[in-house]
C-alpha cells in the first residue's frame, strides 16, 4: 500500500497533465466553454425552481439570518451533487475506454478515474465561486464559515473519489455497469436531501420507518450535502456529529476501494 | 529503481546486470464463452469455458548493463508478452526478474495522443505518460521538437497530422525518455526510410551512451546488426540463446529448413508433372576444400570447389550447368552458369560431374544456401533443378573483415598533398 501510494505520488505530473487535458478537451470544443458547462446546473435550477417552489409551493427552513431562498437553498445541494455524479458517470468507463493505454504503457491505472474526479473537481470549485457572487449579492454571510466548506470539499473528494474507483475497476470485470450507473445514480439523487429539506421531511419521518431511515443516514453524501447546505445556505457551523461520520465514511470507503482497485489492477491489461 | 517481482529480497542480485529474469511464465486464458457483464452472469448461470495457454514458459536470461539484446522468433512466440513483463504491463504467473535503473517501454509511439490538442500539449501528456516529470519534458522540448521535425505543426492539433508524422512526434518523444533501460517492439518498422534511419542513428547513440537496449523485431539484419546478444523464442520457450549473429543464423537455418521443408512438397509435385523433363538428373552435390575433402565449412579466402554429379539418361547436347549462392536471409549472391561463362559442353550421356572452383572465397562469415542447375542450351528448359537445397557455412576466422557480405581482393593507399604548417 504503502509502495503504490509513493509510486502514485511519483506519477503526480501525469495525473496533473491527464487532468488538463479533461478540462481543455472539454473546454475547447465550444468558444463558450466554461460557461456551456455553467449552463447545466443553472438550467436545473430554474427548472426545480419551477417545479418545487412555484408550483409544489415548497418553502424551505430560514436560514440564520432569517431569509429563505430555494434557488440557493438547491443550489448549495445541486453543485455537490453534479460533481459526485458527473465524476461516477465518466469515471466508470475511464479503464475500459483508455485500454489502449493500458495494454501499451505501464503507469499507476488509478490515474485516470482520479484524473477525471480532479478534473471535476476544478468545475465544480468554478461553480462555486459563482455561487459565491449569488451569495454576496443577497448578502448571506458565508465567507464566516468558509474554513469548513474547503474540509467539506476535501471530505466530497475523497468520498467521491472512492466511489469512482470502485465503478471504474467493477466495470472492468462487468461491463454493463457503465450503463447500471447511471440508474443508481438516479435513485441515489432522490436518496439525498437536494430539493427536500432533511428535517422537514426525514426527520418526521423518521420514527415511522425506522429501518429506513438507518439505511438513508448510512450514506455519506447524504451527511455531505447536509454540511454544505449547513455552511452555504444556512450559514452556520456544521454539525460535527454529521460531518464527523461523512469524513470517517468518506475515508473507509477510498480506503476499501483502493485496495480492491489495486489488488487487481496488475490484470486490467488482459482484461480489457 | 529495483524492482521485485515476487519475493525475491534476500536474493542478491548483480548491479552489473541491467536485467535478470528468473523462469519468468505467463498464461492466457483463451475464452469460449465469458461473462463479461453482470446480466450474463444472472441469465447464463453458466461457469465461463476458457483454455489456458502459455505464452511463455520458463524463461530465464540476464542482460548486462550497456548490452543489446535482441528478441527473435515467429509470430505469437512470446515477444511482446516478454517486453509487457518487463515493462510490468503485464504480471507473470511464475517467475521473477529485476531492472537495475530507470525503464521506458516503447510498444507503441503516441500512446495517450489526444486529437484534439496540439503537439505541443501532446508532447507533455505523452511525455508524463511515458513516466518524465512536468520540468524534465520542459528540458527536452526544444531537442523534441528539432528531432520530429515539426516546428512548424507544434501548434497544430495531432487530428491534422499525417500519420507519419504522428508517428515522428511520437517517436521524438518516447527516444528522449532517456531511460537505462529501453525496451523497443518493432516500432521502427514504420515511417519512411529517413525516418527509420534516423531511428537506428539514435538506438546507435543510445548504445554509445552505455545504455541497455531489449529489440524485439522481425528485421533480422537490424538484430544483427545492432545487437550484441539474442534470444531466440518458440513458442514460449528460449530455443537458443546466444551471440546475436549466431542466433539468427540458427533461427534463419530453421526458417529455411521449414521453407524448404514445405518447398519440397512443391518440389515433388511438379517432378510428378513434368515428365520428360527429368533427361539429366542431379544425383549429388558436394562442397570439397583444398584437401579435395567434403565439408561444409569454409574460411574466407580459402579454395571452394563445389562438385555436382550428374546421371544423363540420354545424349544431351549443350546442356547448361548453373550454380546460385544465397545468403541465408534470402539474398542472392551469385548465379553464374556454364553459358554466360562460355564454357561449353558438347553432349552428355551416362554419368559424369562438373567442379566449380573458387581459389579464394570471397564470402564473408555466415550461412549460405545452394543451388544446382542443369538447362538445355537456350537456357529456358530445365531439366533439373535443386534450388536451395544444399548449405555450407563460412566460418568467421579467414579475414579480419566482418561488414557486409563479401571481402573483394583490393588495396588502400594513401598519400599526402600539401602539409599544413602547424
Ligand atoms: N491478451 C491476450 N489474450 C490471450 N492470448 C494472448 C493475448 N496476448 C497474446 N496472446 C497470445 O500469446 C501468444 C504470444 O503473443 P505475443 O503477442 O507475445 O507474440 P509475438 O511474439 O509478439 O508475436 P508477433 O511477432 O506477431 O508480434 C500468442 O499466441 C497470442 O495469441
Ligand atoms: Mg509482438
Amino acid at each position: 500500500m504503502i509502495d503504490n501510494l509513493k509510486e502514485l505520488y511519483e506519477s503526480r505530473d501525469l495525473l496533473f497533465n491527464l487532468v488538463k487535458r479533461e478540462l481543455k478537451v472539454k473546454y475547447k470544443k465550444s468558444a463558450l466553454g466554461f460557461f456551456w458547462s455553467l449552463f447545466n446546473p443553472l438550467l436545473t435550477m430554474l427548472v426545480f425552481t419551477f417545479v418545487f417552489a412555484f408550483i409544489l409551493k415548497i418553502i424551505p427552513p430560514p436560514n440564520t439570518v432569517g431569509k429563505t431562498n430555494f434557488p440557493i437553498f438547491l443550489l448549495a445541494a445541486l453543485l455537490p451533487w453534479n460533481f459526485f455524479s458527473t465524476s461516477i458517470g465518466s469515471a466508470v468507463g475511464s479503464i475500459v475506454f483508455n485500454s489502449n493505454l493500458i495494454r501499451k504503457v505501464y503507469f499507476p491505472r488509478e490515474i485516470l478515474p482520479l484524473s477525471i474526479v480532479l478534473a471535476n473537481l476544478v468545475n465544480f470549485c468554478l461553480e462555486l465561486v459563482v455561487l459565491f457572487l449569488f451569495l454576496i449579492f443577497f448578502g448571506y454571510p458565508f465567507f464566516v464559515y468558509l474554513p469548513f466548506l474547503i474540509i467539506i470539499i476535501f471530505v466530497q473528494l475523497v468520498f467521491t473519489a472512492g466511489v469512482s474507483l470502485i465503478f471504474a475497476f467493477l466495470n472492468v470485470y462487468f461491463r454493463d455497469v457503465q450503463h447500471f450507473v447511471g440508474i443508481i445514480l438516479m435513485i441515489w439523487f432522490y436518496a439525498n436531501p437536494i430539493i427536500y429539506d432533511f428535517n422537514q421531511h426525514v426527520g418526521s419521518q423518521a420514527v415511522k420507518y425506522p429501518l429506513l431511515a438507518f439505511v438513508y443516514k448510512l450514506n455519506p453524501q447524504a451527511d455531505l450535502i447536509l454540511s454544505f447546505r449547513d455552511v452555504l445556505y444556512f450559514c452556520k457551523i456544521p454539525d460535527f456529529k454529521v460531518l464527523g461520520y461523512a469524513t470517517i465514511a468518506s475515508f473507509a470507503t477510498l480506503f476499501v476501494a483502493y485496495y480492491l482497485f489495486k489488488r487487481y489492477d496488475p490484470s486490467f491489461a488482459e482484461e480489457v | 529503481m529495483i524492482f521485485l517481482m515476487t519475493a525475491m529480497k534476500n536474493k542478491v542480485n548483480n548491479s552489473n546486470n541491467a536485467i535478470e529474469a528468473n523462469g519468468i511464465s505467463k498464461k492466457y486464458r483463451i475464452y469460449y464463452e465469458r461473462n463479461q457483464t453482470i446480466k450474463e452472469i444472472f441469465l447464463r448461470r453458466k461457469k465461463a469455458r476458457f483454455e489456458e495457454m502459455w505464452a511463455l514458459k520458463d524463461v530465464s536470461f540476464t542482460v548486462s548493463k550497456g548490452s543489446t539484446i535482441g528478441i527473435i522468433g515467429e509470430n505469437g512466440s512470446g515477444k511482446s508478452t516478454l517486453l509487457k513483463i518487463l515493462a510490468r504491463i503485464l504480471r507473470p504467473d511464475e517467475g521473477f526478474f529485476v531492472v537495475n535503473g530507470k525503464i521506458s517501454a516503447l510498444l507503441e509511439l503516441g500512446a495517450g495522443f489526444h486529437p484534439e490538442l496540439t503537439g505541443r500539449e501532446n508532447v507533455y501528456l505523452n511525455g508524463s505518460i511515458l513516466g518524465l516529470t512536468q520540468k524534465e519534458v520542459d528540458a527536452r522540448f526544444d531537442d523534441i521538437v528539432s528531432f520530429s521535425e515539426l516546428d512548424k505543426f507544434i501548434d497544430t492539433p495531432v487530428k491534422n497530422y499525417s500519420s507519419g508524422m504522428y508517428l515522428r512526434l511520437g517517436f521524438a518523444v518516447a527516444i528522449n525518455v532517456n531511460p537505462d533501460v529501453l525496451l523497443i517492439d518493432e516500432v521502427l518498422a514504420v515511417g519512411d526510410e529517413l525516418f527509420q534511419r534516423k531511428c537506428s542513428d539514435k538506438i546507435f547513440e543510445f548504445k554509445a551512451q552505455g545504455k541497455t537496449i531489449v529489440l524485439v523485431s522481425h528485421s533480422l539484419e537490424a538484430v544483427r546488426n545492432i545487437c550484441d546478444i539474442a534470444i531466440w523464442l518458440d513458442e514460449g520457450c528460449i530455443q537458443s540463446h546466444g551471440e546475436a549473429r549466431q542466433v539468427v543464423d540458427l533461427y534463419l537455418n530453421k526458417v529455411n529448413e521449414e521453407e524448404r521443408r514445405k518447398a519440397g512438397h512443391k518440389v515433388e509435385q511438379e517432378v510428378g508433372s513434368r515428365a520428360g523433363s527429368q533427361e539429366v538428373e542431379i544425383t549429388d552435390v558436394g562442397f570439397l576444400n583444398n584437401k579435395g575433402e567434403k565439408t561444409d565449412s569454409f574460411l574466407t579466402n580459402e579454395e571452394f570447389i563445389v562438385r555436382i554429379d550428374y546421371d544423363a539418361h540420354k545424349t544431351i547436347t549443350n546442356p547448361v550447368f548453373g550454380i546460385a549462392v544465397y545468403r541465408n536471409d534470402g539474398i542472392h549472391i551469385t548465379g553464374p552458369n556454364t553459358k554466360i561463362s562460355n564454357y561449353k559442353i558438347d553432349s552428355i550421356n551416362g554419368k559424369g560431374y562438373i567442379e566449380y572452383k573458387v581459389k579464394e572465397l570471397p564470402l564473408l562469415a555466415g550461412t549460405y544456401l545452394f543451388t544446382a542447375a542443369i538447362f538445355d542450351q537456350s537456357c529456358l528448359h530445365p531439366y533439373d533443378v535443386h534450388d536451395r537445397m544444399y548449405s555450407f557455412k563460412v566460418l568467421p576466422g579467414g579475414t579480419t573483415e566482418s561488414n557486409g557480405f563479401v571481402s573483394i581482393m583490393a588495396k588502400w593507399k594513401h598519400k599526402v598533398n600539401v602539409r599544413r604548417e602547424m
